[in-house]
């Protein structure tokens, strides 16, 4: 780094609460970098506002002293900060660059109006039986609580770089369903179903995202026996009678179990294990339009909707990616649950709940169960469906 | 369909290695959309028995993973079957996409 770069950095964190800098690289680089910010660009040399000008689309005021207020993707205004000539780069009053996305998910299923009305299933605690998770994710960081690896985190395979605990994520799975169901609500990435639920890192899946049943069920067991509320099981594969002992065991201590129905759509009769089980909350994916995700199984263990297509979510390293699948439907009505059972509902009352105030897409009740998981109707808010 | 795919097996001692390549041999990259944890998959038959299978005792991740596949690239996956019986088998390696399971076979005995 240049001296010059040094002096304007130290510049921008001496700002108080504006400053792009003061807020975190994590939070520039992590939401949407393509995303549209207004920033105001100090420069102190031709070099520096050429340099404003150039990243700029479009140039929204220009000061007559040496400062101008620009539109520039998020990610480009971070590197402005480090550009010969840039004094400060400083985000402009509204905070627009750092507001907080609400994913269309959670905007479908109508949590943010659970959010609105004070709801954030503090008190819920929701295990993620998945790949781990991001420790040191600054959405969901607040929300970790215990977390237990039945594997190994393997640094050497990892896709998130190195494990820094053994509950770490290498895969980033366990990282995206978790901020699905609980990401914080705060002024950056993403919302969570309920950003104040616990949530805890069950690694039960390697690196490449696969886990035996011994591993899968001893995660489901601990998680039981810890008295979670709700377990993810964003996985699917074959009956295992290990597997469904464990899962029986959690549901008759109180766990209410969701599960991805799984990926091998357009297929009819073909969900997925364990959500096949009975006791298990089947989840099937829809896409933004309520249409059904054209990988979703469907068949008549499928209980419930959820969005599952183009759903951005926590990644691994801190950051922010978009996934498709039941695993990204499944870890709505985790949340959803998660919000009912810091009510005092019990995993069955929760799940009887959820099917009765689920919302009808129109779906066929292979496709969609009792329909779309709707977290406003379930706590008693008016959703008006939107 | 400008996949054309491939599978040996390798007999061992206590165990046979498979190996399946997939090669794009078309001219413009192939996007292999897989549907979960699971990429490929092997299974062994014994005539139209099938009597071991590599996902068999696992639980897969359930989000779609895409992998695009240059003009001319190819990729490999690599299967052991672990303590087979003396016999003669099949193997059966295919790919878990939302596209062309670019199904590839040979025979080999223990």
């Amino acid at each position: 780094m240049s001296p010059e770069s040094d002096v304007s950095r130290r510049t921008v964190l001496k700002t108080t609460g504006g400053s792009l800098l003061a807020l975190g690289t994590t939070g520039l680089a992590s939401a949407d970098p393509d995303d549209l910010v207004r920033v105001n660009v100090g420069f102190k040399s031709d070099r520096g506002r050429r340099a404003a000008l150039d990243a700029a689309d479009e140039v929204v005021r220009q000061f007559n002293f040496d400062a101008l207020t620009i539109r520039v993707p998020r990610q480009a205004a971070t590197a402005l900060a480090d550009r010969p000539g840039v004094r400060y780069v400083e985000t402009n009053g509204q905070m627009q660059a750092l507001a907080q996305t609400l994913p269309w998910g959670i905007d479908r299923v109508d949590a943010e109006i659970a959010h609105a009305n004070g709801d954030t299933g503090a008190g819920a605690d929701i295990a993620i039986v998945d790949t781990g998770i991001d420790t040191s994710h600054p959405d969901l960081q607040d929300n970790l609580g215990w977390a237990k690896a039945f594997v190994l985190c393997d640094s050497s395979c990892s896709q998130c770089g190195p494990c820094e605990v053994p509950w770490d994520d290498d895969n980033g799975h366990g990282t995206h369903v978790a901020g699905i169901a609980g990401a914080i609500d705060n002024t950056e990435g993403v919302v969570g179903v309920g950003p104040g639920v616990t949530l805890h890192a069950v690694k039960v899946l390697d690196c490449q995202g696969r886990g035996s049943y011994s591993d899968i069920s001893a995660g489901i067991e601990y998680a039981a026996d810890r008295g979670c509320d709700v377990v993810t099981l964003c996985f699917g594969g074959s009956h295992s009678l290990t597997l469904y002992d464990a899962v029986r065991y959690a549901y008759n201590r109180g766990v209410l179990l969701v599960a991805a129905a799984g990926n091998d759509g357009p297929c009819t009769d073909c969900v997925a294990y364990p959500a096949a089980y009975d006791e298990v909350v089947a989840v099937c994916a829809t896409s933004s339009d309520d249409s059904l995700s054209s990988f979703s199984s469907t068949g008549p263990e499928v209980e419930l909707a959820a969005p599952g297509s183009g759903i951005y979510s926590t990644m691994c390293t801190q950051g922010y990616d978009t996934y498709s699948g039941t695993s990204m439907a499944a870890p709505h009505v985790a949340g959803a649950g998660g919000q009912l059972m810091a009510h005092g509902y019990t995993n069955v009352e929760a799940r009887h709940r959820l099917q009765s105030t689920a919302e009808d897409i129109g779906l066929s009740s292979n496709e969609q169960g009792y329909g779309l998981v709707d977290v406003a109707a379930a706590l008693g808010h008016y959703s008006g469906d939107n | 369909m400008t996949l054309q795919s491939s599978v040996t097996a390798t007999v061992g001692a206590d165990r046979v290695e498979f190996e399946y390549t997939v090669e794009n041999v078309g001219n413009d990259p192939e996007d292999l959309q897989f549907r979960s944890g699971l990429k490929a998959d092997f299974a062994v038959l014994d005539g139209d028995v099938e009597v071991w299978r590599a996902s068999y005792g696992r639980m897969f991740t359930q989000a779609l993973q895409t992998e695009t596949l240059p003009a001319g690239d190819s990729r490999t996956f690599p299967g052991a079957w672990e303590d087979p019986d003396p016999g003669t088998y099949t193997v059966v390696a295919e790919l878990n996409t939302t596209g062309p399971d670019a199904e590839a076979r040979t025979d080999f005995s223990v």
